[in-house]
């Protein structure tokens, strides 16, 4: 059986033109993905049954063991951990928080070590921006700042930026120009007409000059800025200024570099200012495929995108304070549930000696480092491959999420709302 | 009135503790203080389950608290106070001082983020160092630092002052990055180091006794003028938004 307009469960682009063959339940061929998309929708090894771990050892066990388990230990725990989230559906993210207000826990999902700096930013001023399909058929400026999406998003300028040819943009990539800044020579900068390379950790005095160009001051501007010419950043300024219709798009080269969040603020800045002079938008590059899902989801329920902290009974926002790493960096908390994320692969040490420390909850398809350090393992079901649901594309359009086999395994959504009335259940007792 | 707290135990998981401020405790007797409420993780616990509780004297007008021992783990401690002490005679957590408006707080250690958080009045002595966005304001919010003076004896974290609109701040020691950042008033004066000052300035004043790490490139040289017995250059920026804040400095890069 052939299935078309199959939407691909891996990056932020959520393309949703794939086309799927499956055969006695079992995608046997994926087309139109890039190579990570196939990679991700063939599939690999999967957990096959829920486990606890006894004497150091991951025993398997029934669904209802561990459903229990979890239960009792998150129950117990005086400031319990929610965090995942990014790959799975907004219907598991609002039985999640659900959940995280029945416990007074910290709910947190990707976004705390991705773009949460460029969430923070949005919150003092703002994001002058549009949908992907707008930049499709409009754009004739493409900046990258600090993403490598031809190896992050690789379908990201064929589908939505440089290549297509839209209905204001009908000569295709001929009438487009594309600038890259970055640390260093990306795969991204081949495809690329200028490319300006920013010394590490100078985004923010490179971002403080356009701006002071741009707003006519170029000549308290120095030489130099950033390991860029002054000749070069008023090239740039004239460039941005003389474009029908430009885009910025920023990845984690910019969130995660030295000044963080300020970094984005002072983009946002620049890309508001221009818009006084053409039309001029700014979006983040979110990478996985529903973690600007949670956020949305988050805000909606709590009227906080992510890092909520609802200890109190009332929700209570603040990264670095209240965001997975820092809890963990230091040992507040005392029990972490994961979900459709993989912290063990991508936290740092000194949170990854502390989860080792604690009781730990896996929900997640498949076995990943986190896996080695759970207490409780609970396999679910591929959200996108074998659960539908809604999922939010990086520039907030909501598309639904196709089931394309049937599954072994319950849904994350199935799970947690199984865990909540066994927390429910164990607090009436 | 003078009381004093002594933790019974070392705590990880932290104590939000806002109802600890002199006019919460004023008139109060032992078992009264004992029986204020904290958030200890997501309980509700009472005051006297978490510390030993000492009271002396009565009088009404003076009430000072004293933190015996290790507050690293408390936040909060005299968020909203508007007179009275308190002291500290060691680290404390996040948030100390947050929205004061008057009285004073000495912490004898080091306190940690968010350290008189858009105060308004009153006085915050951190003799150790302080963490990032001391004297900051929160998320999104227009204002910092509304008034009221801090010092701060040690170094200081990233992001002094952040969104201040007035009071002053002293940092005896260094600074991190971007101290001032969208300031619109007030006054910083950092005695040591600091990187990448005025950030978004708007209008105030700031005074690097030390050396500035790395200049934005965005403030006009003034010229040099005597400030506090030292000649020092005087910027005037941020210009990526026409701002008008001064910003006197001692050394600038290569020198």
């Amino acid at each position: 059986m052939i299935i078309t307009d199959v939407l691909c469960p891996f990056c932020g682009a959520l393309c949703d033109d794939i086309v799927v063959e499956v055969e006695k339940n079992k995608i046997i061929e994926v087309r139109e993905a890039c190579e990570i998309g196939v990679s991700k929708m063939m599939g690999h090894e999967r957990i096959a049954t829920p486990m606890i771990r006894e004497n150091g050892e991951l025993k398997e066990t029934t669904y209802e063991n561990a459903i229990d388990k979890t239960a009792e230990i998150l129950v117990n725990s005086l400031r319990p951990l929610i965090y995942g989230w990014s790959s799975t559906t907004c219907e598991a993210h609002r039985k999640g928080i659900e959940l995280a207000e029945e416990l007074g826990a910290v709910i947190d999902n990707t976004a705390s070590v991705c773009h949460g700096p460029s969430i923070l930013a949005i919150q003092n001023v703002g994001l002058p921006s549009c949908t992907l399909g707008q930049i499709k058929n409009r754009a004739d400026l493409i900046i990258y700042w600090g993403s490598n999406q031809a190896e992050a998003h690789p379908r990201h300028m064929s589908r939505y930026t440089s290549f297509p040819r839209g209905f204001f943009s009908e000569e295709g990539r001929r009438g487009k120009k594309v600038v890259v800044l970055d640390v260093r020579k990306t795969t991204t900068v081949e495809v690329a007409d200028d490319f300006i390379q920013v010394a590490p950790g100078e985004d923010y005095p490179v971002l403080s000059a356009l701006r002071a160009i741009l707003a006519g001051e170029e000549n308290v501007v120095p030489s130099c800025v950033g390991g860029v010419s002054k000749e070069k950043l008023i090239e740039l300024v004239e460039k941005m200024k003389s474009a029908r219709f430009g885009i910025l798009f920023f990845g984690l080269g910019l969130t995660h570099s030295r000044g963080r969040y300020n970094n984005v603020v002072n983009a946002i800045s620049l890309v508001r200012e221009l818009n006084a002079h053409t039309k001029f938008v700014i979006m983040p590059m979110r990478g996985h495929y529903n973690v600007t899902g949670f956020n949305q989801v988050c805000t909606w329920e709590t009227g906080f995108p992510f890092a909520v902290d609802f200890s109190r009974g009332q929700p209570w926002y603040n990264p670095g304070e209240t965001s997975a790493v820092d809890i963990l960096n230091r040992e507040e908390c005392d029990a972490v549930l994961v979900i459709a994320s993989d912290p063990g692969a991508h936290f740092p040490k000194k949170s990854i000696e502390f989860m080792a420390k604690i009781p730990v909850i896996q929900i997640d398809p498949y076995p990943n480092p986190t896996t080695e350090l759970a207490d409780v393992v609970i396999p679910s079901a591929i959200a996108g491959i074998e659960v539908e649901g809604t999922a939010y594309r990086m520039d907030k359009v909501p598309i639904r999420l196709r089931k394309i086999i049937e599954p072994n395994h319950l849904s994350d959504e199935e799970i947690l709302s199984r865990v909540l009335n066994k927390v429910r259940e164990r607090r009436g007792e | 009135m003078r009381v004093t707290l002594t933790p019974k135990k070392d705590f990880k998981v932290p104590v939000e503790a806002e109802t600890i401020k002199p006019d919460n405790f004023a008139g109060k007797n032992k078992s009264e203080i004992e029986s204020i409420a904290l958030w200890h993780g997501n309980k509700e616990v009472k005051l006297g389950s978490l510390f030993d509780v000492k009271v002396e004297g009565v009088n009404k007008e003076e009430t000072k608290i004293v933190i015996e021992g290790d507050a690293s783990r408390i936040k909060r401690i005299g968020e909203g106070m508007t007179s009275g002490e308190i002291m500290i005679n060691g680290n404390v957590d996040m948030h100390c001082g947050a929205m004061m408006s008057g009285g004073k707080i000495i912490v004898k250690g080091d306190s940690d983020a968010w350290a008189g958080r858009e105060m308004i009045g009153g006085e915050l002595v951190v003799e150790g160092n302080a963490g990032n966005y001391l004297g900051a304001g929160y998320w999104g919010a227009e204002k910092g630092m509304g008034g009221g003076m801090i010092r701060v004896h040690g170094d200081a974290g990233d992001y002094v002052g952040g969104h201040m609109g007035d009071g002053e701040i002293i940092v005896k020691g260094s600074a991190g990055l971007l101290p001032g950042l969208d300031m619109s008033g007030g006054k910083i004066t950092i005695e040591g180091n600091t990187t990448l000052p005025g950030g978004e300035m708007k209008n105030g004043m700031m005074v690097i006794k030390g050396k500035v790490l790395e200049m934005l490139p965005s403030f006009r040289f003034e010229g040099e003028e005597i400030v506090d017995s030292l000649k020092l250059k005087k910027f005037t920026g941020d210009l990526v938004r026409r701002g008008s804040g001064t910003l006197y400095v001692n050394l600038i890069p290569g020198e």
